[in-house]
């Protein structure tokens, strides 16, 4: 009897464990697309988002050599407008659970580049680590297609 | 607890446990996608090639994915069948090259009826010069009702098919409208 409850919880638990560690990321880059000569990019700001995702993403570009702006309305000189979808849930405490970030052309909205990473409680990043894994993974697909 | 009861809890686990797996998830069909009433206004006589990204592979835990490969494979299902194309070619070794980008796919998580959004970019190249014949995001929507399917998960499904049928249909409309 010990021995089939020892075997029930194992399972019990591992199934617990699976659903919750899950990873997935993922970045594409349109053909079109030439990320390596844009110079000036727009941050624009999510609609009832408090902009702290914003900030990072802006951080995280400035970082990389780009001239990152946050106004509305942006300058007239645009190589790029990024956008983002943040989605958060609570698991003992609150957590960034799904960062989609797209860099787009700013005069037609056309989405040049798109990158997501999706984790759950267990193998959770913090937002700044999350921005990074997902512009990571954008450049380096841009790479590729060079 | 006896072990005839630990036993029929155990069977009655399995039960479950099928019971959860023939609920799941599948994912959209090939098929299912491609669609069916085609009248391509022109036809080119150019060879085509098409690659699609990001796609998702479905778990049987998730909601039905549009994986890659199937929707390349409806693409060129649905351009041999309209003859948009003189013919499709594997690779990147037609006259033009076709690339489909899914950017985005909403799904509702639980309802009666069901409504798909789906936004991909769709790019078509010139081979020989890489100039862009042409850029377009296309946003399409399918709703699945009960009348459909009772199953949630099928209703599901059926709706992600339909949003990526007609966003194909939609694609393929604009490239027929090109003077290439």
């Amino acid at each position: 009897m010990n021995k089939t409850i020892g075997v029930l919880s194992a399972a019990l638990v591992s199934c617990f464990f699976t659903t919750a560690c899950a990873v997935h990321a993922t970045a594409t880059v349109d053909p079109s697309a030439h990320l390596d000569r844009m110079h000036t990019l727009q941050v624009r700001k999510l609609e009832g988002e408090d902009g702290s995702v914003r900030k990072l993403i802006a951080e995280d570009l400035r970082g990389r050599g780009y001239s990152v702006t946050t106004d509305e309305p942006p300058p007239e000189k645009l190589d790029g407008a990024v956008t983002y979808v943040d989605k958060w849930t609570w698991d003992m405490s609150m957590y960034l659970i799904d960062l989609t970030i797209t860099i787009r052309d700013p005069q037609t909205d056309f989405p040049l580049a798109n990158g997501n990473s999706y984790r759950t409680s267990l193998a959770r990043l913090s937002p700044p680590e999350m921005v990074k894994e997902v512009l990571d993974n954008i450049f380096k697909e841009s790479e590729k297609q060079k | 607890m006896t072990r005839r009861m630990l036993r029929r809890i155990g069977v009655l686990c399995a039960f479950v446990g099928i019971a959860f797996l023939a609920a799941c998830a599948s994912p959209a069909d090939r098929t299912d996608m491609t669609p069916t009433a085609i009248e391509a206004a022109r036809k080119f006589p150019y060879t085509l090639s098409v690659r699609t990204a990001g796609g998702n592979e479905t778990s049987a835990m998730g909601s039905s994915e549009i994986s890659n490969a199937d929707l390349r494979a409806a693409i060129e299902g649905a351009v041999t069948r309209s003859s948009l194309f003189r013919q499709v070619v594997g690779d990147k070794s037609g006259d033009y090259e076709l690339t489909v980008i899914v950017i985005q796919l909403t799904k509702p998580t639980f309802g009666g009826d069901f409504t798909v959004d789906m936004e991909a970019t769709w790019t078509l190249l010139k081979t020989s010069d890489r100039s862009v014949a042409m850029r377009k995001s296309i946003s399409s929507s399918h709703t699945a009702t009960m009348n459909d399917a009772f199953v949630g998960v099928t209703r599901l499904r059926l709706a992600v098919e339909g949003a990526a049928r007609d966003n194909i249909k939609s694609g393929l409309a604009q490239i027929a409208a090109l003077n290439l």
